[in-house]
């Protein structure tokens, strides 16, 4: 295979005596999705946020495309995460008071090259179009699910990290919105660390790791 | 049923329920925010301790005034005085109620007022009684001197004073300091000594009383008296008739008259210090209205879960108004005590009337009166201002939609169904300061200022939905400017809350400085008009009664041979009676040359030929509903002087009734060519200060004469005007602080409530730098709408000043001046120090809570 777009080794976290986990390391490549399951409290939204520099490790070294991301400043993690990283929540977060199309537009406004076009086109494959001028509570849980989706990939991304996008949807939805999103993922051959408890979600993943008593294993 | 049965002392079940609930519902949260409560409960303390204080001060002040009025002539059946523009009694007068079968006994009096020379060597004005020594005891017990030291048959033999408590205290000989056996007195020929011969018990009044024949040859007012008081013989009735110009009073009627005089000459100054005092609780009620808002918001999810949990709106409802009630009533009680405190402090430090002058009131300062109804309205009124400020938060609560709050897609628009009300208060404001006032009060023009501020705090959202549509367009090709731009106006409503109490707090600091720089212009100008010579010369004022006393004749004629002298105008001041309609007052009148410009407060109307124009101030307008053309009637010894209003004149000298009318037509008419005032006008070149001197020396008494420049006439009077509005920068700076601290408090919650939101920015990719900005362009566009709503109140709050309130209370017009610059510096401080506090709190709240806001984003780890 390729050089791998995420490197993370000696990752540990540990809060006060109790240690998180303790010298995971993990591969990512280009296009590639990664399922990451484990029990609630196992410490994977931690390793989520630790890989986005969003939460302090203990130790460790995360490289994205050959950058050491932790070695980074604040501004330049911030920066890091605006142009090259891309986020899916299980509560959606969308900005209550921004229409639909400027939450999916938000993370191209950050970078400073709004692009109206490619936002539409987001909304297009979202299947969005006619809510485009909606505001967030005007919407159901799935199609909100689906801006958030259109929002962490607008800005072309290489790598999405999704914590229990389905966590708030039932069945039948929660099969559109990962299809959508694998589909959009290969299409912008963007890399995609997904957290999730749901086997079905798990299933569709290019690989699949349980996090386990503080360590990685193959699942 | 096998329940254990209740232990005797728990309460009944409903209410330990609701104890149950509030210890473990309310406490908490109260605990979380107490930084916020304790703000709004001093707040609350702090505007009631101003109300309590002023209003227990005044009070007391009234009550010993009434007390003083009613001790002058405790003991009689009536008293006779001279009926106002009638001469005064005599002492042939005396004599034949002296004579009369039903009068069993009586007593003279004659008041003054005089200076003494004080410990210091400054003089210090005292009240003069002129009273029959013989009688004192009969008619005046109280003010028998103390045994010890008295010597009432020297009082007899020649001039001598006996000095009561309160004089001898403001003379500065306090406990511990040895009275003098004579003390320096300001007559009217020249400063003299006069022994002091006794002492008299009267904590309360600074004066001193002299055997009537002395006191009026000391005053140069030989035969003449102020009043006589009578005791009727037994089974006899006080004549209902007396002779013209001599009217008759009951002791309690006339000491309750000069009371509710004192009341209605202080009322409008009473009035509007209440009014300042509130200031503070009012705006501490946005303070208490943006907590209570607050604390409301944060709560909003875990109140939804209790909806979802099953507990009712109305219970949800009630821990909220036991938690507003509680803030009111503990902010109360501690109102009640610094109110006491405060009151205490005022009546120590500045007497009675504050420092105004206006009561007179003599001597020592009065006891604090209290009284239980007072202090249970000053109770009811914190829980009643901390209810009133929470209703609508609560009100928030009835259509509270649950699902769509735990969410965290927000509470939804609750404003829409009440956008109505700030543009119906607005609307209201203007028929509310065409009210006519009520039982003398302004209640219109204050109810209109009230719809001012809560309308405008209504329409905030409106101004700052529309400062953010001009900024959508250039906002939506920008993140931070698209963020800040669309949440300003998606929560919009919330701004109100937010600026509440800065939008309030600017919008009366604007009405104060816009009303007073009027004021203050109009003031300067009016003097500029009513002083037009150089140097004004009166005799100094000795008898309050009677301030204008005649100037020693042919002193016009010696001040216009001084060589320094161009041209001497002189004046008369005296009272009148007055007729309109029918109805008999008394008036001042003052003649003078009428060569100059006037201050006149609209046009002066053309009269027939035959009728004498007089011009009359304001309050006499107002009072006896004069308009120029009507004509009246001037009473002077039994003669009635026809006369009409040529015009309206603004008089800022006085809030009572008075005339002005041309000295040689007032000559012509009355026959009355006594002098009381000189004007001097000084050829150029000549030294003011040598020219004064010259006058004093052709007066033959040259203490017994007042001179002034009207540069420093000008000078005195615009400095007393500054004095007086000096406390209103306070409350100004206090509102602020106070609006500010609002905004820290509501901006602190609101951050802490949006810690998701701010958790996701930081996920896309924001910098804390980022968000502070953010935060910071936010508070500043609600700022910007607040300043401008604000600055748009001031000025209507101010213009209700000038022409509705002032005219109103004082019976003063004055011209409406805006001073822009102040204005501005006013305007952009608020801004800056709302921007200022926004960045603190932002970067407070964000450098503490960014671990937070990432834990509010993850759902587990």
């Amino acid at each position: 295979m390729d050089v791998p777009l995420l490197t993370a080794s000696g990752l540990t976290k540990r809060y006060g005596s109790q240690t998180l986990f303790e010298h995971l390391s993990l591969t990512l490549h280009r296009g590639e999705m990664l399922a990451l399951l484990g029990e609630s409290g196992s410490g994977k939204s931690t390793l989520l946020n630790g890989l986005a520099a969003l939460e302090p490790l203990d130790r460790g070294q995360v490289v994205l495309q050959g950058r050491d991301v932790l070695a980074l400043d604040e501004p330049g993690q911030a920066r890091l995460r605006r142009e090259e990283l891309g986020f899916v929540f299980q509560a959606f977060h969308v900005l209550p008071h921004l229409s639909v199309q400027d939450n999916v537009g938000l993370p191209l406004l950050l970078q400073g090259r709004p692009d109206p076009a490619r936002v539409a086109a987001m909304l297009e494959a979202v299947g969005l179009t006619p809510h485009a001028r909606h505001l967030p509570r005007q919407l159901s849980g799935g199609q909100l699910q689906r801006v958030a989706i259109a929002r962490a990939l607008v800005h072309r991304p290489v790598l999405v990290l999704a914590d229990e996008p389905t966590g708030n949807l039932d069945p039948a939805h929660a099969d559109q919105v990962m299809r959508l999103l694998r589909q959009q993922l290969r299409e912008q051959n963007a890399a995609c660390l997904l957290v999730t408890h749901s086997a079905h979600a798990a299933e569709l993943a290019d690989r699949r790791l349980r996090l386990e008593n503080g360590r990685l294993i193959e699942a | 049923m096998t329940g254990a049965p209740p232990r005797p002392a728990a309460p009944p079940g409903a209410l330990r329920q609701a104890w149950g609930w509030w210890w473990q519902l309310s406490w908490p949260a109260l605990r979380l925010q107490w930084g916020r409560q304790l703000a709004a409960l001093l707040t609350i303390a702090l505007g009631l301790a101003l109300a309590g204080a002023v209003h227990w001060i005044n009070a007391s002040a009234l009550a010993q005034f009434e007390s003083a009025a009613r001790q002058s002539s405790a003991q009689a059946d009536t008293e006779l005085s001279a009926a106002p523009g009638a001469a005064p009694l005599s002492d042939f007068f005396y004599g034949t109620l002296a004579a009369r079968d039903d009068v069993a006994a009586l007593a003279p009096r004659l008041d003054a007022s005089i200076r003494l020379q004080a410990r210091d060597g400054q003089w210090q004005r005292v009240r003069l009684i002129g009273l029959d020594l013989v009688q004192l005891g009969a008619f005046h017990p109280q003010w028998l001197p103390r045994i010890d030291g008295a010597d009432l048959g020297r009082a007899l033999r020649e001039p001598a004073l006996m000095v009561s408590d309160a004089a001898w205290r403001r003379l500065g000989y306090d406990e511990g300091h040895s009275a003098p056996r004579a003390l320096r007195v300001d007559l009217p020929d020249e400063p003299a000594p006069l022994p002091v011969v006794g002492r008299v018990p009267d904590r309360q009044q600074a004066l001193v009383i002299v055997d009537i024949a002395w006191a009026q040859q000391l005053l140069h007012r030989p035969g003449q008296l102020d009043a006589i008081l009578l005791r009727m013989a037994p089974g006899r009735a006080v004549p209902a008739a007396w002779p013209p110009g001599v009217i008759a009073r009951a002791p309690q009627d006339q000491a309750r008259q000069q009371a509710d005089e004192a009341r209605r000459l202080t009322r409008a100054y009473r009035l509007n210090l209440g009014v300042l005092s509130l200031m503070a609780l009012f705006v501490g009620a946005f303070m208490v209205f943006a907590v209570h808002s607050l604390s409301v918001a944060q709560r909003l999810p875990q109140l939804a879960l209790l909806g979802v949990l099953g507990m009712s709106a109305r219970q949800r409802l009630a821990l909220l108004v036991s938690e507003a009630l509680l803030l009111g009533l503990a902010g109360a009680v501690l109102g009640l005590a610094l109110a006491v405190g405060l009151a205490e402090l005022g009546l120590h430090a500045l007497g009675g009337d504050l420092g105004s002058g206006l009561m007179g009131l003599e001597g020592g300062r009065p006891a604090l009166r209290t009284t239980p109804a007072s202090i249970a309205g000053l109770l009811a009124l914190g829980p009643l201002v901390s209810l009133g400020a929470s209703a609508l938060p609560l009100a928030r609560l009835r259509r509270l939609p649950a699902a769509q709050v735990l969410k965290g897609l927000g509470s939804g628009g609750d404003a829409g169904r009440w956008w109505w009300i700030g543009p119906a208060l607005l609307a209201c404001a203007l028929p509310l300061t065409w009210m006519r006032p009520i039982e003398g009060i302004p209640l219109g023009p204050y109810a209109a200022m009230a719809a001012l501020l809560l309308g405008a705090l209504g329409t905030v959202p409106f101004a700052l939905r529309a400062i953010t549509g001009l900024l959508r367009g250039w906002a939506a090709r920008r993140a931070l400017p698209l963020l800040a731009v669309e949440r300003a106006r998606d929560q919009a409503g919330e701004a109100g809350r937010l600026i509440a109490g800065v939008l309030v707090a600017l919008a009366l600091a604007v009405a104060m400085l816009v009303m007073v720089a009027s004021f203050r212009a109009s003031l300067d100008q009016w003097l500029s008009d009513m002083l037009p010579a150089d140097l004004y010369a009166r005799q100094t004022a000795r008898d309050s009664a009677q301030q204008g006393q005649p100037m020693t004749p042919g002193l016009a004629a010696s001040a216009a041979a001084l060589p320094a002298v161009e041209r001497v105008a002189a004046q008369r001041t005296r009272t009148v009676g007055v007729t309109v309609r029918g109805m008999s007052g008394s008036t001042t009148l003052l003649a003078r040359p009428l060569d100059h410009r006037l201050p006149l407060q609209g046009q002066a109307v053309a009269l027939p030929p035959g009728v004498q124009p007089v011009y009359i101030n304001e309050a006499m307008r107002d009072e006896l509903r004069l308009a120029p053309g009507d004509r009246f009637m001037l009473r002077l010894e039994g003669r009635q002087l026809p006369v009409a209003v040529k015009a309206i004149w603004r008089d800022y000298s006085r809030q009572t009734g008075a005339v002005l009318i041309e000295r040689r037509e007032w000559e012509r008419l009355s026959g009355d060519t006594a002098i009381t005032e000189l004007a001097l006008w000084l050829r150029p070149g000549a030294d003011p200060v040598a020219a004064q001197q010259a006058l004093r020396e052709a007066s033959g008494a040259p203490e017994s004469l007042e001179i002034a420049s009207a540069g420093e006439l000008r000078r005195f009077s615009l400095a007393i005007f500054d004095r007086s509005f000096a406390i209103t920068y306070w409350l100004q700076a206090v509102g602020l602080g106070l609006g500010l601290f609002g905004v820290a408090a509501s901006l602190s919650a609101q951050l802490l409530a949006r810690r998701r939101e701010f958790g996701l920015l930081l996920h896309l990719g924001l910098t804390r730098a980022m968000l502070r900005r953010l935060v910071l362009a936010e508070s500043l566009l609600q700022a910007a709408a607040g300043a401008a709503m604000g600055l748009l109140v001031g000025l209507a709050i101010s213009a209700v000043l000038v022409f509705r309130l002032n005219p109103q209370s004082f019976h003063w017009s004055m011209d409406w001046s805006i001073p822009g610059w102040r204005v501005a510096a006013l305007l952009a401080a608020s801004l800056l120090a709302t921007a200022a506090t926004a960045a603190w709190a932002s970067a407070r709240a964000l450098s503490a809570g960014q671990g937070e806001a990432l834990r509010a984003v993850r759902e587990d780890w």
